[in-house]
């Protein structure tokens, strides 16, 4: 086990950014101490495949909670937004991302970003190149039906991988290649992707995988290793930041540590000449905020969330959209967000589908039914599972300075007060989700959806997808840290997750932007400091 | 007022019902109350106690005198949207609490699991949806071997 006394930077969480600049900063040649609230999961040991064991929010694998299960979750409260996720532990929310990753839409990355489009595509192939990133050549049965439908209704393909008009494509996943047939599906007779269906519930595949050769490539089984194999990098789990460290210069307030505890309550102080936060959209603003730290306003602010809508619909024959990767094709449609297939087990599925935000009173349009299902009208649609397609929508919302994350009045955990995470959506946005979601409608009849069958889940806004509560910008009234991702009001303090996104992105999956964001970041943090 | 495993057996019958309102086996088979139960009192200690005063409160408040078990489905569904829609946060998050522990109860893997936590018989949710349950992989899906 490696260890790091005397760091040269400390970075807060080890999930889907953390581990991305971990590992860059290390490679440089400089020591990093990452802090990880949760722990570092053995996928051969730890993941059952078993919905409700991995994904349920009080005691699974995956949650925001210590380590040890019997002990409750971390607390949050919420405005607008039921469904708070996220997963303590190295990966972080990569454990259970459907690991999609395209890149960000050029259009809304020009428009906003302070750093342009052009200037992150170095980044964006470098990590792609590390993870990999693999365009699957094989859809599965669900992917394959999407494709009809697309085409049915006229949406071109498409295969750039930036975003310049609509269109269809086969999925950047985050996966190693498909595996080739073998007689049992065990490594070493079995590498790469074995196409379980499992990328969220957890990818522990193929069987007897070592660590490193786990097909779906989140950071604990790929940024995070590379990290400590650089010799500079130590992972201390169960350590749960609680207080950004800073002393008074001549030229203003600058970060100087972290203040941390572990698992038996003990606290610590880790010093380091740069400090990064990268504990997700809803932690690192609210770490800021615990610290008291100079705000001129914007901290905690802009938060996006892509607000999902979910819809479904039956066909004459099995669809068995739990076979494939979760999501092997999309189509993206730059100026209100993407469509893609997901493939989903029962469980989840059924969460996502009818625990929608109203009571379903027939739907309007092309839907026969929309929200809430109970009763016989639900077991009706559970039976239907192996005929179903279900497509999600996500959404290009927009950046406004009433959503996001403050500090929750008379509730706390036993690090901080708890966040208060709020999240209602403007017009333009529901407005562009309208579109995408009639689209949807339109992809599902043009693969051959029984008609009457049509449902939309109404879907509550969540944190699947969450950025922006720490902006990038110029200006420090409406920005948090400057275009190194440096802050404005304390210097040598970074931050490497996705709340530096001034936008969504235009609607698609974060993570390689963020992990792109990250590795430019980290050459910043060299050119600055060191 | 009736006993609270009767209650959150009632409840959970409603979101998924089995015989006599519904051909196929549903949570009342299953006693998925003592799933519900024991989410509840993780939550809070105390809670599926709570979660009967309440309901069964409601049910009276539908039909005097009625326990919330006494009610048909349709009344029950009926106390359910009731609590999800209600005016205080709290309560409207208590009623989607409900209605995920019971659909949960079903077509999670809890009906399938031993006394040591182990699945060792096909869980309810599994038979009703025709899922196989996690796979090591789909040869099917997989590439054809290079000659």
């Amino acid at each position: 086990m490696v260890r790091v006394n005397m760091p040269d930077v400390v970075v807060v969480g080890c999930g889907g950014g953390g581990a991305v600049i971990a590992k860059e900063l290390a490679e440089a040649g400089l020591g990093v101490v990452a802090l990880e609230a949760g722990p570092w999961h053995d996928p051969q040991k730890d993941f059952t495949g078993l919905e409700w064991d991995m994904l349920n929010p009080v005691d699974a694998v995956f949650r925001w909670g210590p380590a040890d299960r019997t002990k409750p979750p971390w607390p949050r409260r919420r405005d607008g937004i039921p469904l708070l996720i996220s997963t303590a532990g190295v990966g972080g929310n990569t454990l259970h991302f459907g690991a999609n990753c395209p890149r960000g839409y050029p259009g809304p990355m020009e428009l906003d970003w302070p750093i342009g489009y052009a200037e992150m595509i170095p980044h964006y192939e470098k990590v792609e190149a590390t993870l990999p990133i693999v365009v699957p050549e094989i859809a599965s049965p669900k992917d394959q039906l999407f494709i009809r439908g697309c085409e049915k209704i006229g949406i071109d393909h498409v295969s750039a991988p930036d975003v310049m008009r609509s269109g269809w494509r086969m999925q950047p996943n985050a996966i190693l290649p498909v595996a080739e047939e073998a007689k049992e599906l065990r490594y070493p007779s079995t590498d790469g992707c074995t196409q379980c269906g499992q990328c969220i519930v957890g990818c522990r595949f193929p069987d007897n995988a070592p660590l490193e050769r786990t097909a779906k490539r989140s950071t604990n089984v790929s940024y995070a290793p590379l990290a400590v194999r650089t010799g500079r990098c130590e992972i201390r789990t169960g350590c749960f930041a609680t207080r950004i460290l800073t002393e008074e210069t001549k030229d203003g307030v600058r970060a100087r540590g972290i203040r941390y505890r572990d698992l038996d309550g003990r606290v610590f102080e880790q010093d380091a000449r740069v400090v990064v936060l990268a504990g997700g959209a809803i932690e690192t603003p609210r770490l800021w905020l615990a610290s008291e730290l100079p705000n001129d306003g914007a901290v905690g602010r802009y938060l996006t969330t892509h607000w999902f809508e979910y819809v479904s619909a039956e066909f004459g024959d099995d669809v068995e959209m739990y076979m494939g990767q979760t999501a092997m094709a999309r189509a993206d449609f730059p100026g209100y967000g993407f469509v893609e297939s997901q493939g989903l087990g029962p469980l989840t599925w059924a969460f996502v589908s009818f625990l929608g935000r109203s009571w379903n009173d027939g739907g309007e349009g092309p839907w026969t039914t929309k929200g809430r299902l109970i009763g016989a009208a639900l077991k009706r649609k559970m039976e239907s599972y192996r005929r179903t397609l279900m497509l999600v929508a996500s959404v290009d919302d927009e950046s406004v300075e009433s959503n996001g994350v403050s500090l929750a009045d008379g509730l706390a955990d036993e690090n901080n007060p708890a966040p208060f995470v709020r999240y209602h959506a403007t017009p333009t946005s529901i407005a562009r989700r309208e579109w995408l979601v009639a689209k949807a409608a339109e992809i599902l009849l043009g693969a051959g959806a029984i008609p009457e069958s049509l449902h939309r889940a109404d879907a509550a806004p969540s944190t699947v997808h969450m950025h922006g509560t720490m902006r990038m910008g110029t200006d420090p009234a409406t920005s948090v840290v400057d275009d190194a991702c440096e802050a404005h009001l304390v210097k040598r303090l970074f931050v490497g997750d996705t709340s530096p996104f001034p936008n969504g992105i235009g609607g698609p999956n974060p993570t390689l932007t963020a992990q792109a964001l990250a590795t430019r970041t980290a050459t910043k943090i060299v050119e600055r400091y060191f | 007022m009736a006993a609270p495993d009767e209650v959150l057996r009632a409840l959970a019958e409603t979101v998924v019902p089995g015989p006599p309102h519904d051909p196929s086996f549903g949570a009342a088979e299953i006693q998925a109350e003592g799933f519900i139960a024991h989410y509840l009192e993780s939550v809070i200690p105390g809670l599926s106690e709570g979660v009967a005063t309440i309901l069964d409160g409601m049910a009276t408040e539908l039909r005097s005198g009625a326990a919330f078990p006494d009610l048909t489905l349709e009344e029950r569904g009926a106390v359910l949207r009731k609590l999800c829609e209600h005016e205080v946060q709290d309560l409207r998050e208590l009623g989607d609490l409900l209605l995920a522990l019971s659909l949960a109860s079903v077509y999670g893997e809890w009906s399938g699991l031993d006394e040591n936590g182990e699945l060792s018989r096909l869980p309810l949710g599994w038979e009703l949806t025709g899922w196989p349950g996690p796979a090591e992989g789909y040869q099917a899906l997989l590439r054809k071997r290079s000659r």
